[in-house]
């Protein structure tokens, strides 16, 4: 389908992924039941490309990013992080890898040290992936990205609980991009914010991409979010992609009945809410 | 009839730093059956408005004015009274429903307690009422045994059991702040849909506190746009939508990503309010919103901008508001 060269165009790609999760044993006899999180999943991101998965709860999306950053053994599949298959490398070679790609937490609050300073905050990735920097690049490093998403250089000596929420992802954005990465998985970043920081952050999202030439795996459930900061889509449900397409063309033209679900759950001002289809889904 | 109403109320918070005022003169009526929006970003005092009605306000706050509930001054009121008229007469249902379900017990005994305590039924009778509520919010048996606990059911379903516990003892109000935040908006929908339905079809005043414009737009009659603390633009949902006077309203909703109607063009941002809300400590002496305000004049800081009505059911406060009509 594309360039198979490796560090090729393709900084993301991900082969038929199966990720199972075991459950509870029902007996003492029976093989423990496994909840299947990722059935076979497919897909691709180019350089500088942003693909948006948004899905419910449940669907499988979080599962996808934690095995794209190999955080998870997935029971089959493939994943290839600038051409590298991730799991047939060493935990050296790995960790080399983990530099190009970078992830962006949805909870401001929860992922950031409440005891450390943002500096060290956000040069732990450099510290943990690039040996040999030495004091000043360090520092001018994170002076660099602080800058780049909107802060003071001097806000390193600060500690998290001095910033606002949409600060605080600013410095998870900033973490994020101290090591130069090609790709960044943000899992749900800009849900635990308020509507006009929302804009704000997203508006960052979009600067950096079109600035450092970034590439995005974009998660989340609120298509109202995606369809501005991203150039495809992949609808999730039940560890499967229902639906993938250019965003304008799932938002005019939606193919599967659950696409048009999720976008007829969307709250908009001019529009009476939807009827509730079934009582409630899967327990 | 008016069923709660709020005049003057400020509430002011003892802060290491000093005093804060995070609800200054705000002022509200609600009638038994109506519904009202209450809008606004974080620290705007939507969810300390929701608080003081329900007589839940920290210890350190010191409150002036009135709130009025059925003919009585809360503020007036002590604990027991409170206490006999929380879950009876004025009920709850929080934004985050692991944190308001008690995990070691089950849901069928959560839906009782009310029940048990405001009514006085026997443990036979409030549990059989009790597997009739959860029906009733959408949680039939025997799929959905009394017996289960919070921590089997999704985010949606235990948000159910909340509104369950909320309808139990027939509530005059109901107040939901911001009850689908933490949800899918599937499940947003759904959990809307059943609020609005519950308190229509019993007659119960519906206090919707939430930070999209969008989920006011669709289910509530009146709305107020809170700002650090008070009222920026009130009316009923309609009118507010039409004209949309205040400059931080009309700021909301170009930040809202749903609320547009199609995709920006590449390179295109979308529209934000510059900077923060002001913190309770030091707000500014003149209008609050004057700092990120586009419309801001000389005028705006001597003083706050009094509320003045623009149109039957609709008011702002703002000395610049806009004139012309949205197009929605």
């Amino acid at each position: 389908m594309s360039a198979q060269a490796p560090g090729g165009e393709m900084v993301l790609r991900v082969e038929n992924l199966v990720l199972e999760y075991p459950l509870p044993r029902q007996s003492l006899f029976a093989p423990a039941p496994r909840h299947r999180a990722l059935d076979g999943v497919s897909l691709q991101v180019a350089r500088g490309e942003s693909l948006a998965v948004v899905g419910e709860s449940g669907s499988g999306k979080s599962s996808l990013a934690r095995a794209v950053l190999a955080l998870e053994q997935p029971g089959a599949g493939r994943v290839e992080l600038m051409g590298q298959d991730v799991f047939a490398l060493s935990p050296g070679a790995l960790r080399g890898l983990r530099r190009h790609a970078q992830m962006v937490f949805q909870d401001p609050y929860g992922s950031l040290d409440p005891r450390r300073k943002v500096g060290w905050i956000v040069a732990e990735p450099l510290d943990a992936l690039e040996s040999g920097v030495g004091a000043a690049a360090r520092q001018a490093r994170i002076a660099e990205v602080l800058v780049s998403v909107g802060l003071k250089a001097r806000d390193a000596e600060k500690f998290p609980h001095e910033f606002s929420g949409g600060q605080r992802q600013r410095i998870a954005i900033a973490r994020a991009l101290i090591t130069h990465p090609a790709l960044i998985i943000a899992d749900e970043p800009v849900s635990a914010l308020d509507v006009s920081v929302q804009a704000q952050v997203l508006n960052l999202f979009m600067d950096l991409r079109e600035r450092l030439g970034l590439s995005y795996l974009f998660i989340s459930h609120d298509l109202a979010v995606v369809r501005h900061v991203a150039d495809r889509v992949a609808v999730m449900r039940h560890g499967q992609i229902v639906e993938e397409g250019a965003v304008e063309q799932v938002f005019r033209e939606p193919q599967h009945p659950y696409t048009r679900k999720l976008l007829a759950a969307v709250p908009r001002v001019g529009h009476p809410r939807q009827a509730v289809a079934g009582a409630t889904t899967a327990p | 009839m008016t069923l709660l109403s709020l005049q003057d109320l400020s509430v002011v918070l003892d802060t290491p730093e000093g005093p804060a005022t995070v609800l200054d003169r705000v002022s509200f009526d609600l009638a038994a059956g109506e519904s009202l929006g209450i809008v606004g970003e974080s620290g705007c005092g939507k969810s300390m408005t929701a608080l003081a009605v329900m007589g839940l306000l920290p210890d350190a706050a010191r409150c002036t004015g009135r709130i009025d509930f059925e003919g009585r001054d809360l503020l007036a009121l002590d604990e027991q009274a409170l206490c006999a008229l929380r879950g009876r007469c004025i009920a709850m249902v929080f934004q985050e429903p692991m944190t308001a379900l008690n995990p070691v017990k089950s849901i069928g005994y959560q839906v009782a307690e009310g029940l048990r305590w405001h009514l006085g039924l026997g443990r036979g009778e409030a549990a059989a009422r009790a597997v009739k509520l959860l029906d009733r919010v959408g949680l039939p048996q025997p799929r959905f045994s009394p017996d289960l606990y919070p921590h089997q059911l999704s985010g949606g379903q235990r948000q159910r059991v909340v509104i369950a516990m909320a309808l139990a003892c027939d509530p005059a109000l109901l107040i939901a702040d911001e009850p689908t935040t933490a949800l899918d908006v599937t499940s947003q929908a759904e959990i809307l849909a059943l609020i609005a339905e519950v308190t229509a079809a019993s007659g119960m005043a519906l206090m919707l506190i939430t930070h999209d414009l969008a989920v006011v737009w669709q289910n509530t009659a009146a709305m107020l746009v809170m700002y650090a603390g008070a009222v920026a633009e009130r009316g009923t949902t309609a009118e507010v939508f039409a004209r949309m006077a205040h400059p931080y309203t009309r700021g909301l909703l170009a930040a809202s990503p749903g609320a547009l109607g199609d995709i920006l063009p590449a390179g295109r941002r979308l529209a934000t309010i510059p900077g923060q809300v002001p913190d309770p400590q030091d707000r500014p002496t003149g209008c609050v919103f004057a700092a990120r305000c586009a419309r801001a004049a000389a005028d705006c800081l001597p003083r706050p901008p009094a509320e003045r009505v623009l149109a039957p059911g609709h008011a702002v406060a703002c000395l610049h508001p806009h004139e012309e009509e949205t197009v929605l």
